[in-house]
C-alpha cells in the first residue's frame, strides 16, 4: 500500500523524543566517517509530485518526506540523510552514494528503541554496499533479515531503496 | 553473514496496541517485560455493580517466535440487586460459585488464579503477507480450571503504522460449585458439582500510530457463552453480547501505557431465559456482561539497546 505521509518536522520529533534517545553520529561526524578528506556542498531539494510518484512507482516504497537532505561530495558522489519509521519513533540514517549512484556505506545516526539496535551491526549494513537502483533490496532476497529486528530491517532496507530511486529520478538528472 | 544473523539477539518488543485484542508481535529472544492490568467493569440495567480485575504478568521471549508468560490474577467486586431478571444480587461470573443471599450486598476481594501463557508466531507481518500466531493460556485457581486458545491474524499498512488484528478466542472452563444449603433437594444446586462452560470472543482491532510514541485504536468484540465444552452442539448457547470502544496507547524505550474503554452495543441475546431475560435495551446483563469496561495496562521493558 503506497500512501503519502507528511513527515513530522525534526523539531517536533525532538520535542516528543525522550531524553534517552541515543545519538550515535551527527551529520558532520557521519560525513567525515563516510567520505574522509572530502568537502560537502549542501544541495537540498524538494521532490515534485511527479518525482515523488516516480520514486514510489519504481520502488513500491512510500515517499515519507519530499524535502531531500542531500550534499554533493567533492570527491564524487552524494551524501544523503533520511529517516524511516521505527517501532515507536523515526530512525534517522545516512547513505553515502559513489559517483555511479551505488551505495558506498550506510550509517544509523540515531536509535531510540529498546530493541532492534542490531541494525547498527557493520555486517548487516555491509549488505548494502554496491547496491544500485533496480536491485531487489528485499529481506530474504538480497538482504538478510535480523531475526527479531524485522521491522527496523525492513524499513531501513526500504529507505535505502527509496534513496537509490531518488538518485536515479532526481540527483542523476543534474 | 549467516553466522552474524544467527548470533543476533533481542530486537523488537511486543506491545499491547489494544485493550483486549492481541497482535502477533512478540518479545525478541531474551527480551523480558512486566505488565500490570486493571480492568474496571461496571453498570447493569438495575442495582449496583462494580468489579475490578487485576493481573500482574511477566513475559519472556524464549525465541524470536516463541514467548512465554505467567500471571497472577485477582479481583474485587461490589454488587447489589443487579440481576435484571428478578432484582436479586448477581455476583460477577468469576464468583458464580459464591453463595449470596437474594438481596445481600455482595463484596469480595479474592485471588482468582494463576495463568501461564505460550504464544507462537508462525508468520510475521514484517516478512510474510500477514502475521499469524497461536496462543494458549491455562489458568488454575480456587475451584477453577480454565484453558484459553486463541488464533491471531495481523496485517499492517502505511509503513506498519496501521495494524489490523483479528482474534478468535475459545475459553473452556471448569468451575466447582458446592452444594447450596438453600437449593431444593434433588436440584442441580443441591450437590457438589463441577460446572463446564465455554466462551468465545471474535474480535477485530485497528490501530494507527498518529505521532511518534502514540497510537489510537478501535476494537469490536462479539462474546458468546455456551453450557458444556462443545459450542457446536445446538441449544447450548446461553448468551451473546457485542462490545466496542477506543484505545489510546503510549510507548517508548522502556515503558508503555494502554487505556481502553469498551461499551456494550445493542444486538445482545439471552438464549436461555424466557422474557424477562438478561437482555434490556438490546444489551445483555448476565453475570459476565455489563455496560462498560475500562482497561489500563502499564508495562516495563527490561533490557535495552545493544
Amino acid at each position: 500500500m503506497r500512501v503519502h505521509f507528511s513527515l513530522l518536522p525534526f523539531a517536533t520529533l525532538a520535542m516528543v523524543s525522550p531524553a534517552y534517545a541515543t545519538v550515535y553520529l551527527s551529520v558532520e561526524q557521519a560525513q567525515k566517517l563516510m567520505f574522509p578528506d572530502a568537502t560537502f556542498t549542501a544541495d537540498f531539494r524538494k521532490l515534485s509530485d511527479e518525482q515523488a510518484k516516480a520514486v514510489e512507482k519504481a520502488t513500491g516504497v512510500n515517499v515519507l518526506n519530499r524535502d531531500l537532505q542531500v550534499w554533493r561530495v567533492s570527491t564524487g558522489g552524494w551524501f544523503v540523510v533520511d529517516q524511516v519509521v521505527g517501532k515507536h519513533e523515526f530512525i534517522p540514517f545516512a547513505v553515502a552514494l559513489d559517483a555511479d549512484g551505488a551505495v558506498k556505506s550506510i550509517e544509523i545516526l540515531e536509535y531510540r528503541e529498546a530493541y532492534g539496535g542490531q541494525v547498527r551491526n557493520p555486517a548487516w549494513r555491509a549488505q548494502f554496499q554496491g547496491k544500485k537502483n533496480g536491485a531487489p533490496l528485499a529481506l530474504r532476497k538480497d538482504i538478510q533479515n535480523i531475526s527479531g529486528a524485522s521491522l527496523s530491517c525492513r524499513h531501513i532496507t526500504d529507505g535505502v531503496k527509496r534513496i537509490l530511486a531518488t538518485h536515479a529520478v532526481v540527483l542523476a538528472q543534474g | 553473514m549467516t553466522g552474524f544473523v544467527l548470533s543476533c539477539k533481542a530486537a523488537r518488543a511486543d506491545e499491547p496496541l489494544f485493550g483486549a485484542v492481541y497482535s502477533s508481535d512478540l518479545l525478541p529472544a531474551g527480551g523480558a517485560e512486566f505488565e500490570q492490568w486493571l480492568t474496571w467493569r461496571s453498570g447493569k440495567a438495575v442495582g449496583d455493580y462494580n468489579t475490578v480485575e487485576g493481573a500482574s504478568e511477566f513475559q519472556y521471549g524464549l525465541t524470536d517466535d516463541l514467548q512465554i508468560a505467567g500471571y497472577i490474577n485477582y479481583q474485587w467486586a461490589d454488587a447489589h440487586n443487579d440481576n435484571v431478571i428478578d432484582g436479586t444480587t448477581l455476583p460477577p461470573g468469576a464468583f458464580a460459585n459464591v453463595e449470596v443471599g437474594p438481596h445481600e450486598h455482595f463484596r469480595l476481594t479474592k485471588f482468582t488464579g494463576v495463568s501461564g501463557e505460550l504464544m507462537y508466531r508462525m508468520l510475521s507481518p514484517y516478512l510474510d503477507s500477514f502475521g499469524l500466531a497461536l496462543y494458549v493460556k491455562p489458568t488454575v485457581g480456587p475451584s477453577l480450571y480454565e484453558w484459553t486458545s486463541r488464533l491471531i491474524l495481523q496485517e499492517n499498512f502505511f509503513d506498519d503504522r496501521m495494524v489490523v488484528a483479528f482474534n478468535a478466542t475459545l475459553t473452556q472452563r471448569w468451575r466447582f460449585f458446592h452444594a447450596l444449603a438453600s437449593a431444593p433437594p434433588g436440584s442441580a444446586g443441591a450437590t457438589d458439582r463441577w460446572d463446564r462452560g465455554t466462551a468465545t470472543d471474535f474480535a477485530l482491532g485497528v490501530s494507527y500510530r498518529f505521532i511518534a510514541n502514540w497510537s489510537a485504536a478501535f476494537e469490536v468484540h462479539n462474546e458468546r457463552e455456551w453450557r458444556g465444552f462443545n459450542p457446536f452442539v445446538g441449544q447450548r448457547e446461553t448468551n451473546s453480547a457485542y462490545y466496542a470502544g477506543p484505545t489510546l496507547h503510549y510507548a517508548d524505550e522502556h515503558i508503555f501505557a494502554t487505556l481502553t474503554v469498551l461499551t456494550q452495543l445493542g444486538g445482545a441475546s439471552d438464549f436461555v431465559h424466557p422474557e424477562p431475560d438478561f437482555v434490556v435495551g438490546g444489551r445483555n446483563y448476565a453475570a459476565n456482561f455489563e455496560r462498560f469496561r475500562v482497561r489500563l495496562k502499564l508495562g516495563y521493558y527490561f533490557g535495552g539497546q545493544a
